[in-house]
């Protein structure tokens, strides 16, 4: 009886540790739920860069970004700003170069959003690279820098 | 008392081990919640990135070079610009440290239903028929060295094909002849977006009609109102050329039709219709 007895008070304390434990776990994961974690530079520069590339992928696919990369004129580096400003939502700031294959900067007039502390102030950066390969008949391949940095 | 004091040692082992078991099975949880976000702290997005950038622009080499090679006939357009595509890669990623192997389609393929189809240095045209088109085909081998990816394989096809069908119609009401064409873009998808600019050339009997013609544009289904003979619907978005006739044509027609889409592809059609498919509408 007494054996019995001490078996039962035991599994009783078994099952006490168990679900205490599972309480635990059950209140660590529900809390994580509403926890407001800070955005992790990792995540946020990865946001920023599937943002920048769809948006330059977008006016590719559309023909504009070959178009203006290929005309190369003071106009068309306006209308890529305009474009690239109307594409990215409003509180992304954006500087984008173009080069040649050489490594040599093509646009001649900056094509940004921001000022340039900006940039140089962010702890992150997002940094896309997309490659132009030409326009119409001509194969003349630009390489595209855009950075992203959330205002 | 001694009795108590036994059992309650005897329960605190017990639930030590549970204790114990408790924090293997956490432990456990902690790994395999760690196993499945692992992802997340991988730069996955990033070579995701290169990865669908290098195929949008692989897919841009071949369309530039199909509409250079149908505008000018140089048929080794597509290898030149691949050799140099292939470079700029290798420029633009350098720090992923990507690479572009890449081959042409050579010799018989098949293609969106047309077969067999002879490549040359991945391209072909074959024009001047009822079925006409235009294709680039290259196979393109990517690697990533600096996550170890190696042998990444995509299959890049440009395509654009016409048919030009087999009944033309007569409107009598307004003595106007129209030659009926359906376009296709690789998919197959049908092409819904040209426009008569982009019909370069209509010459019906050696006659140049294309400044002279008109361009309607419907889709034919089962329920388009053809007044006789019946024939079968198209199914399909169908460009109609009208030009002009004194009276429904009692002999064959011969019909070219060239046109060059938004990417610039160019494809040249031919077709002898014989009169008894000049139907009335």
């Amino acid at each position: 009886m007494v054996n019995g007895l001490r078996g039962r008070r035991g599994q009783m304390r078994v099952v006490e540790a168990i679900m205490a434990s599972l309480i635990i776990v059950f209140a660590i994961a529900f809390i994580n739920l509403f926890a407001v974690t800070p955005v992790s530079p990792k995540y946020e520069s990865s946001e920023l860069e599937k943002i920048g590339y769809n948006v330059l992928h977008d006016l590719d696919e559309e023909g504009l970004l070959a178009r203006f990369v290929s005309n190369a004129s003071s106009a068309a580096w306006v209308n890529l700003t305009a474009a690239l400003a109307a594409s990215l939502p409003t509180d992304v700031y954006f500087n984008l170069t173009v080069y040649d294959v050489s490594g040599k900067v093509v646009n001649t007039q900056s094509i940004a959003y921001g000022a340039s502390r900006v940039f140089t102030n962010s702890t992150y950066v997002a940094s896309v690279t997309y490659v132009v390969p030409g326009y119409q008949l001509v194969y003349k391949a630009r390489i595209l820098v855009l950075q992203l940095v959330r205002g | 008392m001694k009795i108590r004091m036994i059992r309650d040692k005897r329960g605190q082992f017990i639930v030590i081990a549970a204790l114990l078991i408790a924090l293997m099975i956490i432990s456990a949880t902690t790994v395999m919640f760690s196993a499945g976000t692992y992802f997340k702290h991988e730069q996955w997005e990033e070579y995701l990135i290169v990865i669908d950038g290098v195929k949008a622009g692989t897919a841009n080499v071949l369309k530039l070079s199909l509409a250079n090679y149908t505008q000018t006939s140089n048929g080794s357009v597509l290898k030149t610009n691949l050799d140099s595509w292939r470079d700029a890669v290798k420029n633009a990623y350098s720090g992923f440290g990507a690479i572009l192997g890449y081959s042409l389609a050579n010799g018989s393929y098949s293609a969106y239903g047309m077969n067999p189809i002879n490549y040359y240095l991945g391209l072909n045209r074959t024009w001047n028929k009822p079925i006409s088109f235009s294709v680039a085909n290259a196979t393109t081998n990517l690697n990533i060295t600096s996550v170890g990816l190696t042998g990444y394989r995509f299959t890049s096809v440009v395509f654009l094909k016409m048919n030009i069908t087999d009944y033309a119609l007569w409107y009598s009401d307004t003595n106007q002849v129209g030659v009926r064409v359906v376009m296709y873009a690789e998919g197959p998808t049908m092409l819904t977006n040209l426009q008569k600019g982009n019909f370069l050339l209509f010459q019906v009997n050696d006659v140049d009609k294309t400044q002279n013609s008109t361009l309607s544009r419907y889709y034919e289904s089962s329920g388009h109102p053809i007044k006789k003979p019946t024939y079968p619907a198209l199914n399909a978005y169908v460009y109609e050329l009208r030009y002009s006739a004194s009276s429904k044509p009692s002999s064959s027609v011969n019909v070219v039709v060239t046109v060059r889409d938004s990417r610039g592809i160019q494809v040249t059609g031919a077709f002898n219709i014989p009169a008894d498919r000049i139907i009335d509408y």
